[in-house]
Formats: structure tokens, sequence, C-alpha cells
């Protein structure tokens, strides 16, 4: 370890008394490049702001949106709900028939001497000797297959009996009974039912409860037997005993219930459009919903459906399943259908005519026989919801109404901001008004007022047009539904107005101030017109400046900050001159001036250049022919190297000049400047 | 220009003038074969050169700024290529020489701890200019700014010293350490052809030249390498012996290291800045960042330097003649910017038993010619002093070119 402090101390001490030569400071010349540029006129105006001409003339084609008309919501968010319920009175249960027979063998029953006589004859051929009176005999009739008990408002039972014995019945009282409470539900005498006679009695039931396990009842029956007459006796021959319940109102039941429909209900709804008449929509949001809750013991399947309203060619419906309540509890069920991009129709039920601005909507409930024993009262109902929610659309179609948008636009022109002062020259100006009409309907504009807004300079528009319906024709669909503008355009230039003026003030801004009439001049509604919601009306302002012109003393600026210590961190710099070297092949004269300003803004002084930047020779249209180099000196004595170091932002303003004003020069795509910066800097050795 | 600042910096040096020296003829004759181990401490330093004179060195190091005057007066001094050696070393050690006793050699051993400094250079005389002056004097025409190299070493090597016994060969003194690296520069232009236009808006370059640095200021391990030596003597006769030896013959591989190599013709008219008219703040960054891109380094990362090692052989002839009592011829090469191989003939006088004095005249290394002086005195029995200069001249007559080396050595016997 001690070796190791020793090794290092040795280093260090070593390194410390390094012999380093203490060497002295210097001023050299250094004169070189600094940074190079070379400017077109592209670097000035973007490619998409230039044309050219094919003998390479340049114009300034300036493409602004002015306005942009965008059609309010066709109309306002539409809500509706529905209520509906469905209650026993709506059940139907149905025409539940019992059947069931007496045979001869068990009438034959009980030791009578008749009854031992045909036991004993069974199967052959016999007089059938007389049966006495019988009395009260008994036999089972079992409906719980159907239901348990029904209570009923209202109702009927047929009642039939058919004798398939080989003998007539006589003096026959037959009763119908709930074998539990045995209460009676219906009862018939019958003085004679020959053999293979069928009897049949409608009978009404009122307030009358059945139970599913009935009772037959003979209260008495004789028969005369055959007379002299053999006859084949079979023990197995009955009286057929049939009874059909029909026409029920239930009160309440516990009963199978039938396949059925428990509701079919059709709703109409209107859509506020103001005074359009509109035959269909396409729906941009909105929704519809379908909210049950149930007390009856069996499921309920549901159908909802708009006929009118379909998405890519399949219409909307849709089925929800309300599951049974159980234990007190209620089955419920919800379901909510997105309508985006449904297109609904708006003409009403297919027998409708003339009708506008209206759907419809389908709901049906029904009970798929389960099978299964169901109670049911007068308490029990399933209560149903349905609505549309926050329904908006985005297209529109049908007569569009008449209308009337107003406005007022400002579009920022940047073409002229850089500049300061100084007066600019142009030759002819076009400038069109284009206006694209998305919509499906003839449109009538007004253009009240144009304004070239500079601070304290505003020039209005002098124009016949100003004030006047330009009529734009309605928009078409086009192979993908998609609106296909009618174009109008307005042509102002130097001949028919005084646009002149209104560039050459070098606006910051145009405003415009106008109307459009929706179905202005139309008189019969027409019905095939449409709107999108996503299209409107555009109106654009169209600038065509050839780059002709004369220029004196027209000042741009632009400021940049600025941080000396970046560039001469070590304050080498002691004097010297920069030169602004320029191979000038654009017709223009450019002074530099570099303004210097301190952290507050405030100018601490101008280094400048008694030199200007000529411009290239030019001919007799005013075209460079030749470039001209010129080098522009600045010195850097001790109060601009001050300066420099104290500022903390640059302005250059550069004044610019065409070659013998007011005599115009032509600006073509082949004109450059190329600029090289040197310094020629007394620089102190670090 | 930064580039060219630092190439001035370095030329600072010219005036130091000097190096090499340190293990001349004369500090090789005044090495007295001990049989005793012995500790021992040296020191040297100094400047050379083959056209800046001591006073010239002394004006330059003295002033703190140089006025056009003292840059006409300097360069009118130096009138052509300028070679120069600013250099210092400090050693301490402890060696057990290796003896023969009855015909039988006892093999010696040591170690030493050697810090050494070189700032070494050869310059052009267009180059000279361009650092004093800048190009802004010499626009609208051509400097040559070719066969220039400039070095610096700042390292300390840790040495192992022992001697091999070959049979009937004679004894070997091998060296074997670790070279520790503190800083590290090298600047060599083959070609370098510069032409500045009228105005400055150009710069036409034929160049061809590499640039090595580091990133870092000095630092204790800024780079590690091998170090080798090898020393052996062998009898011609009685009287007559050569010696020949290499010595710090090594490498460093230096981290966080700078590297240009360029070999191109091209005009540079500027950092092209694309639109001048979107100017921004970030416009002067980048601008600044090219052009040092443009001529600085553009690379960075790991070089390995072969270290400037030395070539020596001595022949020794013994005269014996009243205070005349050797003649000594020497030939040597240090790997080191601007450094000629030299060639010295010297004698040895010897004053009693315990003094000698040691002359020779020499020509190459850094210096044109001149005149080396070396003094060895044993006092207290155990006490070894030794002082030397290269190129005494440079001291006697301060306005001759050459500059000068001194050395002191200083041994005790244990």
């Amino acid at each position: 370890m001690k070796i190791r402090y020793l090794l290092f101390s040795f280093l260090l001490i070593t390194l410390a008394c390094k012999p380093d030569p203490k060497i002295p400071k210097w001023d050299v010349e250094a004169l070189a490049p600094i940074v190079h540029s070379r400017i077109t006129i592209r670097d000035m105006v973007p490619d998409s702001n230039l044309r050219v001409s094919p003998d390479g003339d340049l114009s300034l084609v300036y493409e602004t949106l002015l306005a942009q008309l965008r059609p309010d919501e066709l109309f306002d968010p539409l809500n509706k709900s529905f209520s509906n319920a469905i209650n026993l009175q709506n059940i139907d249960l149905g025409s539940p028939t019992v059947r069931d027979h007496v045979s001869l063998g068990e009438l034959s029953k009980g030791g009578t001497p008749a009854g031992q006589f045909i036991i004993f004859n069974n199967g052959k051929m016999a007089v059938v000797p007389v049966f006495p009176p019988y009395y009260n005999k008994k036999f089972g009739v079992d409906a719980t297959n159907l239901f348990t008990t029904i209570t009923l408002d209202s109702g009927a039972a047929t009642l039939e009996l058919k004798n398939e014995l080989p003998v007539a019945i006589t003096n026959l009282q037959f009763a119908l009974k709930n074998k539990i409470s045995g209460s009676t539900i219906l009862q018939k005498n019958i003085d004679t039912l020959a053999a293979g006679q069928l009897y049949s009695e409608k009978f009404s039931l009122n307030n009358v409860t059945i139970e599913g396990s009935l009772e037959g009842v003979l209260l008495q029956f004789e028969s005369p037997g055959s007379d002299t007459n053999k006859v084949m006796i079979d023990t197995s021959d009955k009286i057929l005993i049939t009874v059909k319940l029909s026409d029920l109102v239930p009160r309440s039941a516990t009963a199978i219930f039938p396949k059925q429909n428990l509701a079919n209900d059709t709703t109409i709804t209107t859509i506020q459009t103001g005074n359009a008449d509109l035959t269909a929509i396409k729906v941009k949001s909105g929704s519809m919903y379908l909210d049950a809750k149930s007390t009856i013991a069996d499921k309920i399947e549901l159908d909802y459906f708009i006929p009118n309203a379909n998405k890519n060619g399949i219409p909307l419906s849709f089925n929800e399943s309300v599951p049974a309540s159980a234990s007190g509890s209620l089955g419920s069920a919800y379901k909510q259908i997105d309508l985006q991009d449904y297109t609904i129709g708006l003409t009403g039920k297919p027998t409708d005519i003339g009708v506008f601005n209206s759907f419809y909507t389908i709901l049906l409930g029904r009970i798929d026989s389960s099978g299964n024993l169901i109670t049911l009262s007068l308490d029990d109902s399933v209560a149903l919801e349905t609505g549309i929610q926050n329904l908006t659309a985005s297209e529109g179609y049908g007569y569009l109404g008449k209308d009337t948008m107003s406005g007022s636009h400002s579009a920022v022109l940047d073409v002229f901001n850089r500049g300061i002062s100084g007066s600019i020259n142009l030759e002819s100006i076009s400038l069109g008004l284009s206006v694209e009409n998305y919509i499906g309907a003839p449109i009538d504009i007004v253009l009240n007022d144009f304004i070239s807004k500079k601070q304290g300079s505003d020039v209005s528009l002098t124009w016949g047009g100003l004030g006047q319906n330009q009529l734009v024709p309605a928009a078409t669909l086009g192979t993908n539904n998609k609106p296909m503008a009618s174009v109008m355009n307005l042509d102002i230039n130097s001949t028919n107005s005084n646009i002149n003026a209104l560039l050459e003030n070098q606006p910051d801004l145009f405003e415009s101030n106008y109307d459009a009439f929706i179905n202005g001049s139309l008189g019969t509604p027409d019905y095939n017109q449409f709107i999108f919601t996503d299209y409107g009306v555009d109106i654009s302002l169209n600038v065509e400046v050839p780059l002709s012109l004369s220029a004196s003393d027209f000042l741009l600026a632009d400021t940049t900050n600025f941080d000396y210590e970046k560039i001469d961190a070590d304050n080498l710099l002691q004097g010297g001159d920069l030169k602004l070297i320029a191979e000038n092949f654009f017709p223009i004269e450019l002074i530099v001036d570099l303004v210097l300003l301190d952290k507050n803004g405030n100018e601490l002084g101008v280094i400048t250049s008694a030199d200007k930047i000529a411009p290239a020779d030019v001919d007799l249209n005013g075209r460079a022919i030749v470039p001209v180099q010129s080098i522009a000196d600045y010195p850097l004595n001790d109060e601009n190297i001050q300066w420099l170091k104290k500022s903390t932002s640059l302005i250059f303003n550069v004044s610019l000049s065409t070659a013998n004003p007011p005599q115009k020069i032509k600006l073509m795509d082949r004109n450059f400047l190329d600029l090289t910066l040197s310094g020629d800097l007394t620089i102190r050795t670090p | 220009m930064k580039y060219l600042f630092s190439l001035i910096l370095s030329t600072t040096l010219l005036s130091l003038a000097a190096q090499v020296e340190e293990d001349s003829i004369v500090s090789e004759i005044l090495n007295v074969r001990k049989v005793r181990p012995y500790v021992e401490a040296e020191y040297g330093f100094g400047a050379l050169s083959n056209r800046a004179s001591t006073i010239e060195f002394i004006d330059f190091f003295s002033s703190d700024f140089l006025t056009k005057e003292d840059k006409e007066e300097l360069l009118n001094s130096i009138d052509g290529t300028l070679r120069f050696g600013y250099l210092g070393h400090f050693k301490i050690g402890y060696y057990e020489p290796g003896y023969k006793a009855l015909d039988i050699y006892k093999e010696g051993k040591g170690f030493s701890i050697n810090y050494q400094y070189y700032n070494s250079g050869k310059l052009s005389p267009d180059l000279l200019k361009l650092m004093l002056y800048g190009n802004g004097p010499y626009a609208n025409q051509t400097l040559n700014l070719g066969n220039t190299k400039y070095e610096v070493w700042n390292y300390t090597t840790l040495n192992y010293h022992f001697d091999l016994k070959l049979d009937s060969l004679p004894p070997i003194n091998f060296t074997v350490g670790i070279n520790v690296g503190h800083d590290y520069t090298f600047y060599k232009v083959w070609k370098g052809d510069l032409y500045t236009e009228q105005n400055g808006a150009y710069l036409d370059m034929d160049v061809d030249y590499r640039l090595r640095d580091r990133s870092n200021e000095t630092e204790v391990i800024a780079g590690l390498g091998l170090n080798l030596g090898a020393t052996t003597s062998f009898d011609l006769s009685k009287k007559e012996k050569l010696t020949i030896g290499v010595e710090d013959f090594g490498f460093i591989l230096w981290t966080n290291g700078r590297m240009v190599d360029a070999d191109s013709t091209f005009r540079f008219g500027g950092v092209d800045v694309g639109n001048v008219l979107t100017v921004t703040d970030s416009i002067f960054d980048a601008a600044k960042g090219a052009y040092q891109d443009a001529f600085y380094y553009n690379q960075s990362g790991e070089y390995a330097r072969i270290t400037p090692f030395k070539v020596a052989a001595t022949y020794i002839k013994k005269l014996n003649k009243g205070k005349l009592d050797e003649l000594v011829i020497e030939g040597q090469y240090r790997y080191l910017a601007g450094y000629y191989p030299k060639l010295s003939f010297g004698t040895v006088f010897k004053f009693g038993r315990r003094q000698h004095l040691n002359t020779a005249l020499s020509v190459g290394g850094y210096n044109i010619g001149g005149i080396d002086v070396g003094y060895q005195w044993q006092f207290s029995r155990l006490w070894n002093l030794n002082l030397m200069v290269t190129n005494i001249s440079g001291l006697l007559i301060p306005t001759l070119p050459g500059g000068a080396f001194g050395m002191i050595r200083l041994s005790y016997d244990l």
C-alpha cells in the first residue's frame, strides 16, 4: 500500500512540475470565409406560390381560403322515448282441451247382475239386458299437463259426450267438478244418448276457477239394453268425454302458455328541420335503445326495428330476450344500438304520401312457449321503454328549404409581412374569388365588402360586382356519394377594379363580408337536394402577381437572437472588417445593415457599410442578364465589438431598390444571389 | 483558426530548442562503473533549436505580448525551417550494477521512475509566418505549410533494469517498464498549400496531414503502454570499447483521443448555411460547429503511438596521455519531431582521481553544431555529482542560434 501511495505521489509531483512553457499572446490577421449562402427566389417564396412562364418570368401565385361556410346541424339532436306494458289480459291462454272416457267394463263393475252378465259375455254376441239406474259413478279428468288452476273473469267450456257403447244410455246426469275443491264447473242431464250418438254443448264460465285435476261424475245413468237384439259385447267400449275451454279471460292462471305475440306497436317519430322537407338522413351520431322489466315468470322475446333504416343494405333490427322473473326479482334487459352511419328514410310508412321528416319504429313482444307451467296474475306485466337518443345527421337528403348565412372573415397575408417601409409598384395583378359550393342546392353569394388592411392604412375594393347576387349552382353527387362542388369564379383585375392599390398597400390581411342564400332564387321545391355537414361553401382568394415591379428603398427586416459569447467565448476578436461578398444576379440593389439590440430591445448601434450590393445588369425588358459582384465592408471597431458583446438580438435590415426605378424589372427563375461573409479579423491568440 | 492557433502555441516552443542531449556522449563517459548499489536522482531541462537563440528563447517566454516588432525580429532571425526541442525529465532510481569478479559476472539489477516531457517540432517558414501574422497579410499568395511536424509527449515510465549474461557474449543490460501517459499531441503536415483569396471569399487548400490529440486536459493516467531498452558493450581491444543500445522503445495507447487524417484538395468558401433568409440564432452555432468540423477533429477514440526512443552507438578509446584520458565518438538518434541524427567527437580529461571534464564537438540533433561540456566529481567517497551542458556555446554567446540543455545527476553509493 505504501508503494502505491509513493507512486501516486510521485506522479502528482511530476505532473505538477511539468515544464509547460509560458506562451505570450499576439495578434494575427485572419482572412477567411465564414458563411456562404445562395439565395434564389424560391428561398423567398415557396414553390407552391410561384408560377414560371415559358420564357422564365415569374409570377407570384397566392391562394388562401378566405371563408369556409359549414352548415349547422341539420336539426337539433333528437331524443324520443316511448313506454309500453304487456299484462295478463294480453296473454292468450289458448283453448285447452281435456279428453277422457269411461268404459263399459268400468260401468259393469259393482256386482250388479247386468254388470256380471256383461263381464261374463265379454267378446260374445249376446242380448244386453236392461241396466238399472246407476248412481254417482266418478272418474278422473286430468288437465294438469295444460294448467294447474285458471281463475276466469269469463270464458266458455264445450262439453262433448259420445256414446260408443253398443246400447243407448238414458237419464244421463253428468257433472264436471274440480277434484280438489269439489266445486262444480258444469252439470248436464241428458234423457237419451243413443249408441254412437255425440252430444255437444257450450257452457259459459264466468268467475269460475278451474283446476287442472278435474273429476267427471255420472250422477245417474240407465240403459234399456239391446232389447232382443244380440250385440257384440266389448267391455272396452267407452263413453268419450271431452271438455274444451275457450274464450278465456283469466284473472290469474297457472298454465302452460302457448307461443303468442304480446305486443305489436308502431310509433311515428318526427324530426324538426325548420322549413326543410327531408326524405332521408345519414346518422352522424345517436342510438336506439330498449329497456324492459318483467314480473312474468317466463321469458319474453322482444323485437325492435326501424323498417326504413339500413346500413350497407342491412335493415336495422334487433332482438332482446327478457328473462323470466324469479323469486320476486324482476327479469330485466337493456340494449342499445349505435345508429351511426345508418341511413334512415323520413317519408313515413310505406303507405304514406307527402310525408317528410318522419320515420317509424316497430316493437314486437312474444312468448315462445317453454312448456312449463307459469303462474300469472293481473299484477304481472312487462314494462317496456324504447327510444332514440341524441340523434344527429351528417347528411340530409330532400328539399333543404331556404336559409341565409352571413359572415365576415379575415385572411392573413404573409407575403408582405417583412416589409417595413418603402414603396413597391407592381404591374398587372389579377385577383380571383373562387366560390365552391358543396351543397346540393343553388346558393346566391353576395360579396358586400373586401378590404386590404394594414395598420393605419386600409384600402377598400372598388368593383362593380360588390353587393350583387352571384349564383352558384348546386353541387352534384359523385359516384362515391361525395359532393362534387360547383364552382363560380369572380375575376377582379387591374382593369375592372382598384386591385393594384389593394396589393401595393402591402396588406397584413384581407377582410371580407358576404351573405349566402340557400335556395335563394329557387321557386319550386326540389326534393333531390342534399347537404353534408362536413361540406359547405368554400370561398378562396387567388392572387396572381407577375413579378414585374419597381421598388425604391423597400425595407425588409428580420430579427434573430444572438449570443456573442457562443462564437467568441474568450474574447479573442480585436477588430477588423466583415466583408459581404455578393454575386448578384437579381436586378435588385441591396443595402444591408445590422442593428444590434440589447436584452431590453434597445438599439445599441448599427453596423453599416458604405457599400451597396449592386444589381445585376439588365436588358431593356428589365431582365437580369449578367451577374455583378460587389463587396460591402463592415468595419468592426472597438465600439462595434462592444455592441456585439452586449447584444442579445440582431435585426437584419435589407433595403431593396430595383435597377433604374420606376422602370420595372422582371424576376426570373434563374435569378440568384450568392453571398459569402468573410472575416478580415484581428484575433488575439488564446 | 483554432488549429492554427494550436500550431502557433506550439511554435512558441521553437524558442525552447534542445533535447536529447541528456544522454549525450559526455554523460556516457562520466558513467563510472560501481560495484556497490547506489541511489540516483537526475534532472534535465532545456531548449535547443537550429534557428532560435537562447536570448530569443528568453525574450519569447518572458514576454506577455508580442508586438508587431517582436514578431518581425523573431521572424527575421528564423529565416528557414525551424527545428526545436523543449524538454525536461526527472528520474530517480536504485541500482545494483553488475560486475565481474574472478571472471564470473555478477548480473546487476535496479529500478527507476522516469518522468519525461518533450515538446518538439519542425516548422516550415510559411507556417511560422502564418502563425505569427495570420493569413491576412498573405492574401492572394500561396503559403507552403508542408514538411511540418509537431509533437508533445508527457509521460512517466516505471522501469525495471536487469543484466543478462549469455555464454561468452558481453552482458546485456535490459530495461522493461510500463509507460503511463499523461498528455499527447501530434501534428504532421506532409503537404499543406494554402491560398487565400484577396477578399477572403475562399481558401484553396491542397493538404495531406495527420492530427492526433486528446480531448481531455493532462491526466494522471491518460494512456498506458510498455517500454523496452537494451544496452551492451564490446571490448574491441584493451583500450577500445564500443557501446550500443536502444532505450525508451515502446508505445502508449492513448484514450479519449481525437484524430484527423486528411489528404485532399478543396476550396473552402465558408459554411453553407442554406437559406440565410430564415436566419436563426442556431445558425451561428451551426456555422461555428461546421467550421470546426471542416478543419479540426472529426474522429475520436483510442490510438497508439511509438514513444520517442533513442538509439546510440559510442566508441571509446583509452588514451592515458597525461590528463587526456579518453577519446569518444558517438552517434545517436532520438525519434522526435525535428530531431536529426547527431554525431559527436569528444575527449575526457582526468583531474586527479575524482574529477573528470568532458568536451565534445557535435553536429545534428536540434542544432546545426555545438560544443557540449560535462563535469564529474566524486566527493565524500560515496557521492557522485555529474553536470552536463549540451551546446554550451548557446549560453556563452546567447545571440547565436542553438539554445542549451542542462542536466544534473547526483548519486550515492550504499
